[in-house]
């Protein structure tokens, strides 16, 4: 019996024991001292098999592949690739971020999109064309769409004539969302939001009135805060029944001011269905704005950790690893596409514009046009033929990375940047911050209603995947 | 009577299992506040809920519609 490559074992912050998370079955288990010792018994000396008498525990030590036979590992690597393949070519949903513009009316510094010189409206004949198109996949059983761009309120009637459209094809429709800068979004629009059947709107700031002005203006140069503002002070108080998801952009230059705005509008429409949440500015796709100004993996790390830390700010679900699943997304899926205005294909949304990362065209007799931009997508870039990644312990839960980067990295000769997993480095430093929520959240209910307390008074037990944080909430 | 002393409260049940076992031995909500409060920790029960709702933030759910490019498997 061997002591699994991709076990992290770590002691209590807080408290007698340990634990020991693994990152092959992505479980996490609570040990008391004896448990904890006999583990580090185990583990130091190399025993043949630890020396406990509960045959449970070694059940459960062997069942999440912390204890594993010479082989086992390497296998269930084998199995996860297997299942991310199944994943990745299913073609029973898809999943598509349509552009009915690629015209924008801001002009912000850092924004990845080539398109501004020359952009496009969908026209009527494209849109109908996309119909068609979907009407030809006769699989897709579910079909969830992102309106994106561009700007996508530059053409809301598009939105509106291709919403009714699609809604005639017969395929069922899992979900619309619409990525706004939210400039436009007045209360003409947010009246038709809900029978357009958009169930979330995200809407970007880039921190207080004068940070934001400064990073997110039009194109004439004016500001834009207060009419964002504004307006989404319309959409909380409407009859709109979706949810509104406020993107904060944050690179080195703003960071500071991401509390400070969260607080804020979390404040002033507190009860209403609006959340805030930073989202990291990226430069690999090429732009003038100087990637010395966003944040690295590590400094990424220490800003979501310390608003934990110091301010209790849990909004990054990333504080415990997805599994198997994560890294893939519109990029390696077959049936996932970003459609631009013209009926071009691209595989990432960092993509649009460029027209030499275009893989296909609804107009095209076949639709994927670049077979080699999409091979490269899928299986040019899979962490699981990758010798470096293969010998990485946290592949099983970060899948690679994010394909675009690697793609940039491997075949067009991008820098070694941000592409691996904030794991890589920091996972104990995200474990403990997720056991730290988990044990707040237990003591607030244990304090809160006697006789119901589930923290571990002796022994072991799973943390994760049982009971896991979304259960309890 | 403050939020903070409900937060201070929450670190020391957190980090103390002896102050832990001894509180959460008492039953009755009330007497268990008073205790609580005996241990220097003036707060009231709704501070200690206002602790605890602010912990529920964005779900999973929630950020996988909004985060770009990312697949939601159903």
């Amino acid at each position: 019996m061997l002591w699994s490559n991709y076990n992290k074992f770590f002691p209590s912050r807080h408290s007698v024991g340990g634990f020991v998370y693994n990152s092959l079955s992505n479980s996490l288990i609570e040990l008391d001292q004896e448990y904890y010792n006999i583990l580090e018994q185990f583990r130091s000396e190399q025993n043949e098999k630890p020396v406990v008498n509960d045959k449970e525990f070694f059940r459960l030590l062997r069942e999440k592949y912390v204890l594993v036979e010479p082989g086992e590992e390497e296998e269930q690597l084998r199995i996860q690739h297997y299942q991310r393949h199944r994943l990745s070519f299913s073609d029973s949903v898809m999943t598509l971020a349509i552009c009915p513009t690629s015209l924008c009316n801001f002009r912000c510094p850092y924004c990845f999109e080539n398109s501004q010189k020359n952009g496009k409206n969908m026209t009527v004949e494209t849109g109908n064309r996309l119909i068609e198109w979907l009407g030809e996949h006769k699989n897709i059983k579910a079909l969830s769409v992102t309106w994106y761009g561009g700007e996508p309120l530059l053409a809301f009637d598009t939105i509106c004539c291709l919403t009714e459209k699609l809604r005639k094809t017969g395929i069922e429709l899992s979900g619309f969302g619409l990525i706004t800068n939210g400039y436009l979004l007045d209360e003409a629009k947010i009246s038709r939001l809900n029978e357009l059947g958009i169930s979330s709107v995200q809407i970007t700031l880039d921190g207080d009135r004068e940070t934001h002005d400064k990073r997110r203006y039009l194109a004439g140069g004016k500001p834009t805060f207060d009419s964002i503002l504004e307006n989404i002070a319309a959409l909380m108080n409407s009859d709109y029944s979706g949810v509104c998801n406020v993107r904060v952009n944050v690179d080195k230059n703003n960071s500071g001011t991401y509390l400070e705005l969260r607080q804020t509008l979390l404040q002033r429409f507190k009860g209403k269905k609006l959340f805030v949440y930073p989202g990291r500015v990226d430069t690999d796709a090429g732009n003038t704005y100087d990637s010395a100004n966003c944040l690295s993996n590590c400094e990424w790390s220490d800003f979501n950790l310390e608003l934990y830390q110091q301010h209790s700010v849990t909004a990054d679900r990333k504080f415990y690893p997805e599994g198997f699943t994560d890294g893939l997304c519109t990029a390696n899926r077959q049936n996932a596409f970003v459609v631009g205005p013209e009926g071009e294909l691209y595989k990432c949304w960092d993509d649009v514009g460029r027209p030499e990362m275009v893989v296909g065209n609804i107009y095209a007799k076949e639709t994927i046009t670049d077979k080699g931009l999409c091979a490269r997508y899928s299986l040019g870039v899979d962490a699981y033929n990758d010798t470096e990644c293969l010998a990485c312990e946290v592949l099983p839960i970060c899948g690679g990375g994010c394909p675009h980067k690697r793609l940039l990295r491997k075949f067009y000769g991008g820098k070694d940047g941000n592409h691996c997993s904030v794991y890589k480095e920091r996972l104990i430093d995200y474990l403990e911050a997720y056991i730290d929520i988990k044990r707040r959240r237990e003591i607030c209910r244990a304090l809160l209603q006697p006789g119901k307390s589930d923290l571990l008074c002796r022994g072991y037990r799973l943390l994760y995947p049982q009971n896991s944080l979304s259960d309890n909430k | 009577m403050s939020k903070v002393a409900a937060e201070q409260l929450i670190e020391k049940l957190k980090s103390d299992e002896e102050f832990r076992n001894q509180i959460l031995a008492v039953e009755d909500l009330d007497e268990r506040l008073k205790l609580i409060k005996t241990a220097g920790f003036d707060c009231r029960l709704e501070e200690i809920e206002a602790v605890q709702a602010e912990q529920v933030t964005l779900t999973d759910d929630e950020l996988d519609k909004v985060s770009g490019g990312k697949i939601i498997w159903t």
